[in-house]
This record gives C-alpha cells, sequence and structure tokens, in this order.
C-alpha cells in the first residue's frame, strides 16, 4: 500500500538500480511507466553487438505484470485473448493480442502458464481494469505484480552458457517459450526461455528480495562470457530487426486512441496467426468475423528499403504517386546490413500490383534532404538465427 | 443622427470581445458598462488595500486561444499562467489528490482503487473523444433545425456528418454523454467513491443540479477541454487576477479606437418600427446607434430593458422561462499567512491546485438538496484555491489570497431573501468546513468578502447570480440556447443582438458568445468576416 | 428451412411474450412459451389474497395499450373484458379536497378557470409531443451510424416526422425531450395539487424525482397510445387483470402456441458460432429450438440464460450497466366493507385515485428514495377493483391494490426486518386519508421491489424492465446495437419490456420483436 506522501516520489528505482547506475556510465536514463531505467549504458551499437555476439542484459521490471489465478483460468484467458489459449500448455509461454469489443487491439504482451489454474500476462499497458471487467463471471482472482516482481532479460549466444554456470540445472533444455520454475537463495525463480531481441535469451522473473544478489552473481559469471548491460535504445533496434512490433509505436492502444481509424485489429497488423475464429467466444470476436467477411482496411508490412537512409515517419505512396501508408517503425540493420521498416498500408494500395515508394527526410551536417526510395515487402524477420531455436541450447 | 455604428450593454469579457472583434472591422462602436470599472464577473478588486481579488470568476480555462491570438491579448497584458491538479480532502484524514504527473495520478486512485486507476485511461479518452467532437463546435453559430435556409441546412449536414464521421460506437456514447447524470456516467468506470465524489465536481459547477441529476455527465467537459497554451486539461490563473482578462480584451478594443463609458447603466433600449435605434441610461441620456448588442443576461435584457410592448408575448413567455438558476456563491479571503493543511503532508504540489471538502457523491447529493429546499448547503461543495502561490502579486509579500466557490446557494432562502445574518451564516458554514482541515485557517483570516448569489447579481448584473447566464442543460444548449429560434445571436427586434453567455457556447471565460455574435453581426452588415475559427486538432 | 419447420421457444409468458408468440405463430413458425410460473400473464396475472380475495398482479390498470395489437390478436373475442374504462383520476390530499381529473378537463379543489384552461393548453402540447413518441413505438428502432440502408430511412423519417410537427412543435421537442416535468408544469400552471398529480405520472415506477431530467419522457410515454384511442386513458380489466391474461393466453393458444407452465428455463444453448440449438429447463428438460425469444429482462436474459462467461466482455459491462432500480411496492388488502375516503363520494371510489398533493412533496419523498430510505408519507395510486367486479372478494367485501411509489430495491437497513413496518406504516397512512380503513384490513400484504424481483424474475424488481431514460430510450434500449430486439447470438432475440419502446402494458414490444424475427428468419 502506497503512503499518502507518495508525491514526494514520481519515479521510481528498480530493485537492480544501485547495479545499473553504477554500469549506467553515460547516465542516460529514460522514464519506462513508474520506473526509470537506463536508456544506454556506454555506447549503444557496443550494447546492440552484446545481444547479438554475446550476452546483453536488460532490466524489464516496469513491463506491467498480471496475474490470473483461479478454477476458471483457462477458461477466462481463452475469453480473452483472440488466440487458443488451450494450445498453450503448462510451463509454457504464448504471444498474444486482445482486443476491444470493435476488434481493435488494445495491447500484445506474453501469458505465461505459470501453474495449473494460474496464468501471468506481461504487457506494455496496464490492464487491471479490463481483466476485472472480464472477470465477470468466472471463477479467477486478478492482481498486478508490477512493483513485487523484478525481470531481467538475459539475451544473446552466450546467455544460456552463463546461466548454465550459475547453476540453473538443464537451462539448455529449455525449448522455447518454455518455463521452468528453480530456488534461488530460497525464493522462487521463473526463467522462460523468451524475450524481445529474436536471439536465443531468457526472461527471468523474481521477487524484489534477491534481485540484486541475482544481478551481481549473473554479471560475476557472465563476465567471461562477455556479458553487458543494454538499455533500452539497443532494445528498440533488436526487437525491429526480430520483427516484433511495439505497441504505443506500431499501432495504437485502443484504449487511448481518440480519433476514429486510429486503432487497427489484429488482421491489420499482420496478426492473424493470433486470431483463431473457431474458438468459442472471446472478446472482439463477432467484429473480428465481419471484418473477416468484409476485408480489412489496413495491411502490416516489413519492409526493405533501397539506400542507406531510415524511413522514420515517412510518407509511402504507390506508383501513381498517391498516399498508400505511412511507416511506423525503421533502422538501419547492423546484422543485416538493409535498411528496413515496418509499415500500415492503406487503399489504394493492391498487393502484387503496387509498387511501395518511401519519402525519406534526412539530415546531413544540419541540411535536410529528401530522397524517394522504393521499398519491397519481406515476410520473414529481418534477422533470425538457427540458435534462436535450437535445443538444447548453445552451450559455450 | 447616430454617431455610433454599435453599442455594447455590459462590459463583460464577451461584450469587450464582442465590442473589439466590431472595432477591429472598422466599426464605431460604445460599450457601456454600469459600474465604475470594467470587466462583469471576470475582474481584479482590491476590495482589502494589498490585496487583488478575484472576487467572481476565478480560474480561466476556457478563454478560446483563437481569441487570445487574434486579439493579440498577451500584447495588451494578459499572461495565463498554467497550474493543474486537485485534491479532495477526506472525512478520515487522508486527500486524494488529482496530480498533474500522469503515474503520480495513476498511483493515487490506486490508493483508493488499483482498478479505478486502469480505468481512469478508458475514461480519459471517452472524455477527449467528446472534447474532439465539441471543440470546433465552440467558434461556430449553431444552424437553426427548423429552417430551411441553405445556410441551416448546411450547417445541419456538416454537423451530422460530423457526428457520423465519429462511428456507431462514439455516437451511441456521445448520446448517453449528453444525458446521463454525472454520478452514473462515473459509475461506469470506478467503484471507488472519493474517486467519484472527486471526479464529479467539475459537472456540478455553477449548476442547479446534482451529480445524480441527467444531464450533468457533459458538464465534465468543461474540466478537461480546459487548455493553456494549447496543453489539453491543464487550467491558468491570469496574473493578476482575472481583470487582466477584461483589461487585455479592452485594450485590444481600444486600439482599434473602441470607447468604453463606465458609470452609464442602459435603463431601455429605443425600439423604432421593429427596430433597435438606441439606448436611454439612467440618467436619461439618449445614445444612438444602428445596432444594439446585449452582453446581459436574457431576462435581464428582455425583461428589463425593453419596453413591454416592444416584444411578441410569445418571446416574453420564453425568458420568462428561461431557466437561470443561482446555485453558486463566492468567498474571497484575505490571508496573513499560508494555511497549513496537515493532510496534505509536506511540500505537496497540490497546495496550488483546488482543494475540496467533500468525499462523497452522497455528501455531494445532499448538499444539493440542501439548495432545492432553499437553504444553503450545510456541507458545501467548495472549489478552493489560493491563487497567491501562483502569483505572488496579488497580495503583499508572504500574505495569501484565497478564492472559495461555494456550491450551492439558492438565489431565495426558504425564509425570504438573504440577510446580513444569512450571508454571515453561511460563510461561517463554508469558513468552519475549511476550518476543519486547516488548524490555524481561521485565525489567519484578515478579511473575508462574503457574497451570496444575490449580493453576485447585485453588483455584476447576473440574475440570480448565475454564473452561466443560464443553465447549461440540453434544453438550453446549442441551437437551444438562450431559446430555439434565437440562437443565432440576433434578437427579436432588427438591429439587435445577444453576445453573453446566454448565447452558444455559453458560460466560462472563454470570450466565444462575444465572438460569435460579432460573426453574425458583421454577416449582416455585409462585411468580411474576421473572426477566427477553431484551430483544428486532428 | 421454411418457417413452418424453424422452432422458436420464448421464455417467459409476460404479455409482451405472449403477444410476440401469437404473432409469431400467426406466422406459421411452431411456436412454444416457457413460463416459471404457474400461470401465465406475468405481473398482470392476478393474484390470491388469502383464502377467499383475489387481487391484481403488480399491475393494475391498463393505460397505455397498444390497440392494433388488441385488435390483430382479437383479445375481445378471447374473452378480454373491461370491467370499467375511462377512469377518472382523483387525486387526494390530506385535507380531504380532491381533484377531478378527466381527459383534459379537470376539477375540484378550488381550481380556477384560468387553472383549468392552463390544462388544457398543457395537455393538447404534451398529446402532440406524445404523438411524436408514438410514431416511433410501432417500429424498430435504426441503428446509428450504419451505412444500412433500411437504417438510414428509418432515421431521416424520424428527422422527417420532427419537423413535420411544425417549428413550434419540433422546438417543443427539442427543448422538453430531455428535461424535468417540474419545470414543464411550472412553465404552465401554478396549481400546486394539479402539478402534484400530473408529475406522478412521470415518476411511477421510475427511479427520479419531478425534478429529475428526464421525467418529460416517462410523462409523455404514458400519454402514449391508450385504451379506446384516449391518450393516457385508464381502464380496468375484468376478474382482476384475469380476462386479459386470459385473453391473451387463449389468442397464442388459438394461433397454435404451446403453452408450458411450471417451466423455469435455466440456461439456452448455441454452438460456437451462435447458432441456437435450444434451452435446457431447470428441472433438466431440454427443448431443440432453432430461434430463442426472450420476454425476461435484459439483465437476467444475458446474466442467467446466456451467461456472462459465454459473452464478449464488452457486452457483459454494458448490459450491467442498465439501470435497474426498480422503487414501486405492490400494496395489497382485503377490506371488510367499503372504505371512505375523505373528499371523495362513493361513486368516485371506484377510479384511478391519486396520492400525490404536489410536486415539492414527492421530491422530498424521492429524496428518501435516493439514499435507500423510506418516507413516512408515500405517493400511491390506489385502486378498488371489486367495485367493478364483484367475483373478487365476499360480498360486501372489498379488495384494495396499490401501487406505493419510492420503495427502495436496496433499503439501507435491509428488508428482513423492516417489511412489517413498511406495510403497517402504508396501512396507517391510507387511515389517514380513509378514517377508519385500518379496521376493516382482514389480509394484507405488501411486495417490496426485492419481493417482485423474487416473484416475477424481475431484475432490481424494476416493473419496466429497465428505468425509461433518455440514455435507455429509442437506439439505446436496452443497450445499442442491440435495439433492434436482437443480441450478439444471432437467433437470440428479445421481446420484453426492456427493449424499445419500454414498460407499460403496450404490447408494442412483443409486436415489434415478432416483426422484426419474421423479417431476419423467414
Amino acid at each position: 500500500m502506497l503512503q499518502q506522501n507518495h508525491y514526494l516520489k514520481s519515479v521510481y528505482e528498480t530493485p537492480f538500480h544501485e547495479r545499473t547506475s553504477e554500469l549506467n556510465i553515460l547516465n542516460d536514463w529514460t522514464r519506462w511507466k513508474d520506473y526509470t531505467v537506463p536508456n544506454s549504458y556506454f555506447r549503444v551499437d557496443l550494447e546492440y553487438f552484446a545481444a547479438r555476439n554475446s550476452t546483453a542484459v536488460f532490466d524489464y521490471t516496469p513491463m506491467i505484470k498480471h496475474r490470473i489465478k483461479g478454477k476458471d483460468a483457462l477458461e477466462y484467458v481463452n475469453r480473452f485473448f483472440t488466440r487458443d489459449m488451450t494450445k498453450i500448455g503448462l510451463h509454457r509461454v504464448g504471444y498474444a493480442v486482445w482486443c476491444d469489443e470493435q476488434g481493435q487491439v488494445i495491447d500484445d504482451g506474453t501469458v505465461f502458464h505459470m501453474r495449473e489454474n494460474e496464468y501471468w500476462l506481461l504487457s506494455a499497458e496496464r490492464q487491471l481494469e479490463n481483466l476485472a471487467v472480464s472477470a465477470i463471471g468466472f471463477d479467477v482472482e486478478i492482481d498486478e505484480l508490477t512493483d513485487d516482481v523484478a525481470a531481467l532479460g538475459v539475451q544473446g549466444p552466450t546467455s544460456a552458457s552463463i546461466l548454465k554456470a550459475m547453476g540453473f540445472q538443464e537451462i539448455e533444455m529449455l525449448k522455447p517459450f518454455d518455463i521452468k520454475h528453480y530456488s534461488y537463495h530460497g525464493e522462487e525463480i521463473t526463467i522462460s526461455r523468451t524475450g524481445f531481441t529474436g536471439d536465443l535469451g531468457y526472461e527471468v522473473l523474481m521477487s524484489n528480495s534477491v534481485a540484486l544478489s541475482f544481478y551481481n552473481e549473473m554479471f560475476a559469471k557472465g563476465e567471461i562470457y562477455n556479458i553487458k548491460p543494454a538499455g533500452l535504445e539497443a532494445l528498440d533496434l533488436l526487437r525491429i530487426e526480430a520483427g516484433l512490433l511495439q505497441p504505443g509505436v506500431d499501432f495504437m492502444i485502443a484504449e487511448e486512441a481518440i480519433r476514429p481509424g486510429a486503432t487497427r485489429s489484429p488482421y491489420e497488423l499482420g496478426l492473424s496467426w493470433l486470431v483463431d475464429l473457431s474458438k468459442p467466444v472471446f472478446n472482439g470476436k463477432a467484429a473480428l468475423v465481419e471484418e473477416k467477411k468484409r476485408g480489412s482496411k489496413y495491411t502490416f508490412v516489413k519492409l526493405n528499403i533501397n539506400g542507406n537512409k531510415p524511413a522514420s515517419g515517412s510518407y509511402l505512396y504507390n506508383q501513381a504517386n498517391k498516399k498508400i501508408g505511412t511507416v511506423t517503425s525503421a533502422m538501419f540493420s547492423p546484422s543485416a546490413k538493409a535498411n528496413i521498416a515496418y509499415a500500415s498500408l492503406h487503399e489504394p494500395w493492391k498487393k502484387g500490383k503496387d509498387k511501395i515508394i518511401a519519402e525519406i527526410y534526412y539530415q546531413k551536417d544540419l541540411e535536410w534532404n529528401r530522397v524517394m526510395e522504393e521499398a519491397t515487402i519481406v515476410t520473414k524477420p529481418f534477422f533470425d538465427p538457427d540458435r534462436k531455436r535450437a535445443t538444447p541450447a548453445e552451450l559455450y | 443622427m447616430s454617431k455610433y455604428d454599435a453599442i455594447v450593454i455590459g462590459a463583460g469579457h464577451n461584450g469587450l470581445c464582442n465590442a473589439a472583434y466590431l472595432a477591429k472591422s472598422g466599426l464605431k462602436v460604445l460599450v457601456l458598462e454600469k459600474n465604475d470599472y470594467i470587466g462583469g464577473a471576470a475582474v481584479s478588486r482590491e476590495l482589502e488595500e494589498g490585496w487583488l481579488y478575484s472576487n467572481c470568476s476565478y480560474v480561466c480555462s476556457l478563454l478560446r486561444p483563437e481569441i487570445y491570438r487574434d486579439l493579440n491579448l498577451q500584447k495588451h497584458g494578459l499572461q495565463v499562467i498554467a497550474y493543474g491538479g486537485s485534491v479532495t480532502f477526506t472525512k478520515k484524514g487522508d486527500i486524494f489528490g488529482g496530480y498533474s504527473d500522469h503515474d503520480l495520478s495513476r498511483r493515487e486512485i490506486g490508493r483508493y482503487s488499483k482498478k479505478d486507476a486502469d480505468a481512469y485511461v478508458r475514461f480519459s479518452r471517452d472524455i477527449s473523444k467528446q472534447c474532439r467532437f465539441i471543440k470546433p463546435l465552440l467558434m461556430r453559430t449553431p444552424p437553426d433545425p427548423t429552417s430551411f435556409k441553405p445556410k441551416d441546412l448546411n450547417e445541419l449536414i456538416w454537423l451530422f456528418k460530423r457526428l457520423y464521421g465519429l462511428g456507431e460506437e462514439t455516437i451511441y456514447e456521445t448520446i448517453r454523454f449528453y444525458t446521463m447524470s454525472v454520478a452514473e456516467y462515473l459509475e461506469e468506470y470506478f467503484e471507488n467513491d472519493v474517486v467519484k465524489a472527486a471526479l464529479s465536481g467539475s459537472g456540478i459547477i455553477g449548476t442547479g443540479l446534482g451529480p445524480y441529476s441527467p444531464g450533468t455527465a457533459y458538464v465534465l467537459l468543461h474540466h478537461y477541454m480546459g487548455e493553456v497554451d494549447g496543453s489539453i486539461g491543464s487550467w491558468g490563473f491570469a496574473r493578476g487576477g482575472m481583470g487582466s482578462v477584461s483589461n487585455a480584451l479592452a485594450g485590444a478594443f481600444q486600439e482599434h479606437d473602441g470607447e468604453i463609458m463606465t458609470n452609464a447603466e442602459v435603463k431601455q433600449i429605443l425600439v423604432k418600427n421593429g427596430r433597435s435605434v438606441g439606448v436611454v441610461l439612467e440618467n436619461g441620456d439618449e445614445l444612438y446607434a444602428k445596432n444594439i448588442v446585449s452582453n446581459l443576461d436574457v431576462k435581464r435584457t428582455y425583461l428589463k430593458l425593453f419596453e413591454h410592448g416592444d416584444l411578441d408575448e410569445k418571446i416574453i413567455n420564453q425568458v420568462e422561462n428561461f431557466k437561470i438558476r443561482g446555485s453558486s456563491g463566492k468567498l474571497n479571503i484575505a490571508l496573513d499567512g499560508l494555511p497549513e493543511f496537515p493532510a496534505m503532508g509536506k511540500n505537496n504540489p497540490l497546495m496550488h491546485a483546488d482543494m475540496h471538502f467533500i468525499d462523497s457523491l452522497e455528501r455531494i447529493e445532499r448538499a444539493f438538496d440542501d439548495w432545492k429546499n432553499g437553504r444553503w448547503s450545510a456541507d458545501p461543495y467548495c472549489d478552493t484555491l489560493i491563487p497567491t502561490l501562483t502569483d505572488p502579486t496579488m497580495a503583499p509579500p508572504g500574505k495569501h489570497y484565497m478564492s472559495v466557490f461555494v456550491q450551492y446557494a439558492p438565489p431565495k432562502l426558504a425564509t425570504g431573501e438573504w440577510t446580513d445574518k444569512d450571508r454571515e451564516g453561511f460563510g461561517k458554514t463554508v469558513i468552519d468546513q475549511i476550518g476543519e482541515y486547516s488548524p490555524n485557517f481561521k485565525d489567519l483570516i484578515v478579511h473575508a468578502e462574503i457574497r451570496s448569489p444575490q449580493d453576485i447579481e447585485n453588483e455584476v448584473g447576473l440574475t440570480e447570480g448565475n454564473i452561466f447566464q443560464g443553465e447549461l442543460t440540453m434544453d438550453q444548449m446549442f441551437f437551444n440556447r438562450p431559446f430555439p429560434g434565437y440562437s443565432q445571436f440576433r434578437g427579436p427586434v432588427k438591429g439587435f443582438y445577444m453576445c453573453g453567455s446566454s448565447t452558444h457556447p455559453g458560460g466560462g471565460v472563454m470570450a466565444a458568445p462575444g465572438a460569435n455574435a460579432a460573426r453574425e453581426i458583421l454577416f449582416d452588415l455585409k462585411r468580411e468576416n474576421i473572426v477566427p475559427e477553431a484551430e483544428n486538432d486532428d | 428451412m421454411t418457417k413452418k419447420n424453424k422452432k422458436i421457444a420464448v421464455v417467459g409468458a409476460g404479455h409482451n411474450a405472449l403477444v410476440c408468440a401469437t404473432y409469431l405463430a400467426k406466422a406459421g413458425f411452431s411456436v412454444d412459451v416457457f413460463e416459471s410460473r404457474s400461470q401465465v400473464g406475468g405481473m398482470i396475472g392476478k393474484r390470491k389474497l388469502g383464502e377467499e380475495y383475489s387481487v391484481p398482479g403488480a399491475a393494475h390498470l391498463l393505460s397505455h395499450v397498444d390497440e392494433s395489437v388488441f385488435k390483430k390478436l382479437n383479445l375481445k373475442k378471447h374473452g378480454l373484458e373491461y370491467s370499467a374504462q375511462d377512469l377518472k383520476t382523483v387525486s387526494l390530499n390530506r385535507d380531504g379536497n380532491a381533484l377531478i381529473i378527466d381527459g383534459d378537463e379537470v376539477d375540484g379543489d378550488d381550481i380556477t378557470m384560468k387553472e383549468k384552461k392552463e390544462f388544457k393548453e398543457l395537455n393538447k402540447r404534451m398529446v402532440k409531443l406524445a404523438g411524436f413518441l408514438e410514431s416511433t413505438y410501432g417500429k424498430k428502432p435504426p441503428r446509428l451510424g450504419s451505412d444500412d440502408r433500411g437504417d438510414m430511412f428509418s432515421l431521416a423519417s424520424l428527422g422527417l416526422n420532427a419537423r413535420m410537427m411544425g417549428a413550434d412543435s419540433m422546438s417543443d421537442l427539442l427543448k422538453f425531450i430531455a428535461v424535468n416535468i417540474y419545470d414543464v408544469l411550472n412553465e404552465f400552471t401554478d396549481h400546486n395539487h394539479l402539478k402534484g398529480t400530473l408529475a406522478f405520472d412521470a415518476i411511477l415506477g421510475n427511479h427520479m424525482g419531478p425534478r429529475t431530467n428526464n421525467s418529460v419522457i416517462t410523462y409523455l410515454h404514458q400519454l402514449t397510445g391508450g385504451a379506446n384511442g384516449k391518450n393516457g386513458s385508464h381502464s380496468m380489466v375484468s376478474d382482476g387483470t384475469g380476462s386479459f391474461t386470459k385473453s391473451l393466453e387463449e389468442a397464442a393458444k388459438k394461433a397454435g402456441v404451446n403453452i408450458h407452465l411450471n417451466a423455469s428455463v435455466k440456461s439456452i444453448s448455441f454452438t460456437d458460432d451462435l447458432e441456437i440449438t435450444g434451452l435446457t429447463l431447470k428441472n433438466g428438460d431440454a427443448f431443440d429450438a432453432d430461434i430463442i425469444v426472450s420476454g425476461i429482462d435484459p439483465r437476467s436474459t444475458f446474466n442467467c440464460l446466456v451467461g456472462p462467461k459465454k459473452l464478449e466482455a464488452g457486452v457483459v459491462h454494458k448490459v450491467n450497466n442498465v439501470r435497474m432500480r426498480g422503487n414501486a411496492a405492490k400494496l395489497h388488502l382485503a377490506l371488510s366493507s367499503k372504505p371512505k375516503f375523505k373528499g371523495i363520494s362513493e361513486d368516485q371510489l371506484g377510479q384511478r385515485i391519486v396520492y400525490s398533493p404536489s410536486m415539492e412533496y414527492l421530491e422530498r419523498t424521492f429524496d428518501f428514495n435516493k439514499y435507500g430510505q423510506i418516507s413516512d408519507d408515500l405517493p400511491m395510486e390506489i385502486t378498488i377493483p371489486s367495485i367493478h367486479d364483484k367475483t373478487l372478494a365476499p360480498k360486501g367485501h372489498h379488495v384494495l391494490s396499490a401501487i406505493v411509489n419510492y420503495v427502495p430495491y436496496h433499503l439501507k437497513e435491509g428488508w428482513e426486518n423492516s417489511k412489517s413496518r413498511v406495510l403497517d406504516q402504508c396501512i396507517n397512512q391510507l387511515d389517514g386519508l380513509a378514517p377508519g380503513l385500518k379496521g376493516l384490513v382482514v389480509q394484507s400484504e405488501l411486495l417490496t421491489p426485492a419481493d417482485i424481483e423474487e416473484e416475477y424474475g424481475i431484475t432490481g424488481g424494476q416493473w419496466h424492465h429497465g428505468e425509461l431514460t433518455f440514455d435507455q430510450f429509442l437506439m439505446l434500449r436496452p443497450v445499442p446495437k442491440m435495439a433492434q430486439y436482437s443480441s450478439p447470438i444471432s437467433s437470440l432475440y428479445m421481446c420484453g419490456a426492456g427493449s424499445h419502446p419500454g414498460g407499460g402494458i403496450m404490447g408494442t414490444a412483443g409486436k415489434n420483436a415478432a416483426m422484426e424475427i419474421m423479417k431476419r428468419e423467414s
């Protein structure tokens, strides 16, 4: 329970702050929900490469964590999310989106089937009210645990080796999206083979009390595996390469959208694989059935754009110079050496018929320049190494 | 021979704004004011030496930025300083703070209900949707839905398209929003009573309705539409008190050679052959002009300034049935120092914010019941501010000015007219309520001005002391304001116009009615429109 | 599938459900009605009071009936008999100065010629507005923002209807529609007793006081329709409303409707694709159906029959937000002889007797209700049906049936220990109005809103299956997107008072629903 005088501190420090602030030699912080976390620690590109080459550690504590527990938990999550939740077995994790009554995506997140009749939802935004409204008639108990549970992302090719060195038995046997509970200093600690980087990696959930000792021990054991802390700026590069969307960037969170037409359905975000219209009722189903019948207004695509100028915020045109969409995220991929972007396309764009041309503005020596570059649609993630899937995970 | 193109009766902010636009268009304009100072209800008055009171209106929320910019009010000395937040003191000795910081505010709601804290996101979105819908309408003339004129039909079609453009779900929400009670609307989002009480306050300010009265939900917009320097939701203080708003508008008016005459109360509007031709002052002077504009409320204008025979019986009837209900009083208090509010804690930024001392919907509804029964609320809803924490120039150094807006106080008591003793009792009720939460408050009082609705009527001229010049309910809004057939600022006789808050879009220190009326007057005079439209928010 | 092969199950046998069932059966559908009670008629059904007395159920007067429905079902032929028609309203006050209203005529209680004229004028204007309201009643409300041509047309005709009323009436409509009856009546007249009596019609059964906005809609609502084409006129049905329910039952049976009594529906079943398959009764019996029509209130329909788990959360949220605060109780007394009311002649005893001396009184009484309390002086609508119908009570004896308003569903102190106190209070209050009445009471019964919920299965004991307010009216009734008698489940329809045009013994909702079903299911 918060004290009345909580106003004296508007932004919190995470349980790792003591160490992350030492490591953050740039003193570069950013506000993520209730917390301040490093934007970068020492050099963004090196932090990025740590994730692709060795191991990068991210402080995910501000991620919103919800717990759904009770007899009806499965039935409940199956009604809440658009995908078939019966397929997420015990100790498995699934990526999921959920919709409002209009079939528009409210947010996305990962759902952890933690224990029998217990699911955790990790998401960008708080969903307590949505979850509570959805709970009418179900025997479930819903809590939000964000401030009680610390979270780390341990991502990169050497990440399994580090966790193994810390004594987490058979960590390499975890398949992608597996969960395993361990005991650590008398506290339960949950490790899942998940992440936001498109590479081999793990996410660790632990109680605040062991957070700092875990962090210290990991960095001690990880030194020989070239462990590095990494900030949110590097993470953004990694997730775009990996083909992962960010709510509030790549799509508008339906709960916050004010203007008509600002929101997107899962179909319009290229997430039709997350929608199962054959399962019983779920939030947004009626609207999605209707959309399936009528067709969607928007198409979400990954683009490979000519040239090397990132197309951030670009307008997209077809060959007839008609506006057909906008870029939502863009970067020059260091791993693929490609100019990549996500974009939302609309009419009059026609699949297979229309060209996509990006209007890119960039600055050199303070001068603004404009180029028109053609783009092609890519279906696979820009970065997708085999080690991401290999089980047992590579050990070094 | 008329010396003036237009005479504007009343130097309130809408009258001045209207006059400024007419003068800017090149017309010769005279503004007449009954008091020896200008501003109407937007004034700064030194009633205790060293203290400036914003003794009527006290915050700047809805002043149209388009007008601010267009009339260059900044050059004429207006500076609106943003302030934010609100605080509700609970009976249990805690506070419920509406902090300006998003996360802080959410966590504060979370102290009362975690679910409500999340619900606030959806709530703000829904209110913002309504703000977006309504904002462009503030600076437009409402169409007459019964008319078949192309101008009205086009406007109706525009309106209809805009409504349809919202999408099915939002259309329904909009209808519900405009017809529900604030309490029931909030109940669809929130579970905690303190949260609901704190949010409902803005739905009842200035109206003769309680939180459970249908038609109060949309008044929430007033709170959320307020904007300072373009940032939605924040409110502001006019530096030097609310008189600065009037002074700046007067400055803009005078820049275009406008003339203001104070101590010039109008006794009668002269009508000849169905046309208004001039006015007679209390002192017997007659002044002539081709156009007469009244900034006074409809009742005062039509029932007191017109000869009865000059108006149709039907108009008189409509005017008599127009609802202007005095429901608020005001205390202006000079303080010897800063009062302490122990529940607030140390260094709480909300000392700058609106303070309220009522923590449940039932308490507010009961306060309303008192008003219904002809009593001031025994346990009132007080919107309390200490402007000097933001603008120290309004009191001697180290001293403070407190503005207390009190809901509810009836224009007439069940026992009869307000007496000095009633006024004292009313003041005591308010001061006692604040004193309950601030132990040293009473000892700091140097001077207190206590204003009943009747006092406000007597001094400012607002009928029943109603701050909006007429209830802002559906039946008196938009094309129904002030009443059907007369929502386009033109009066029942040629050359006569209304420009006060009795007209669209209504009360609040917005200046929009004044500007809207100017647009119609210029249209009738076949002059180019110089009144700005609302800026697009999309 | 042809109509004849489509099986329809109707849940509940209230008047709207029976009307709907009969229309559908006449159209060739096979229709079964399931009623949990042992008789049809829902709240109108007659009930026993002790061994020897009969009283009307909850509703005791017919007022704004839909004549077209009565004719189509030929209710007269099937046994509908009026024991009294065109009842006058006799309004009491404590001083024994009764006011008598007969159509647009008013008399008594020192009423002046001027006030009589004012009432005529008021009535004229209100009836005109009610006429507009009524013109929307016989059709399903359009969906807004839809690109469906039918909806567009229906909306356009709504707008056109409003404009065709003429500028003055249209202005009246725009001005009055959301305001309160208190202000409107004050605009017209100064006669407090008259205003109190008229305002009573606006607030009866609704959670509102005369000063609550929206109370003009409710006032207009009760002015719509009317037996014998007379707006707002009241009639009494013989056999304590029994002949009405009987005629509905006969008409239904004649049309081929199977009525199952004592058949309480537990749940309805449908596939994942939302196709109806049937329903299950509480006793375990299952019944196959292609279409289900619910005559019970929207909250019970979705919360109980469908179940929140089988609906999208948004729908559950909306349905649970339908305001259903019952605040009218029903009082039944068996009396050993005719009571004598102060200021009322004996031949006026058979009229509709109202106790609502002024609007201020009503508002004050409502204030108690708002906070979950009960005033000790409650407004009532009193009838003595045995005056017109001797079969209801043994010779010389009488039954009194009264709707007691402002009795909250949620009583702060709880109903358990308060019910007998409130019953006594009601009797004492009546004794004050009719000295000596207390001594005549042989049997007595008070149905609180909580009892009405229990007995008739209506959430909150709300007579109208949902309060009638602007935000629960027309295309917003019961909730947006379901105002077309349809629901998220494709062949589940609603036909009760929870749907447009709302409560009262009208039958219009049942008829409209039947029309919509015929259109969509043929």
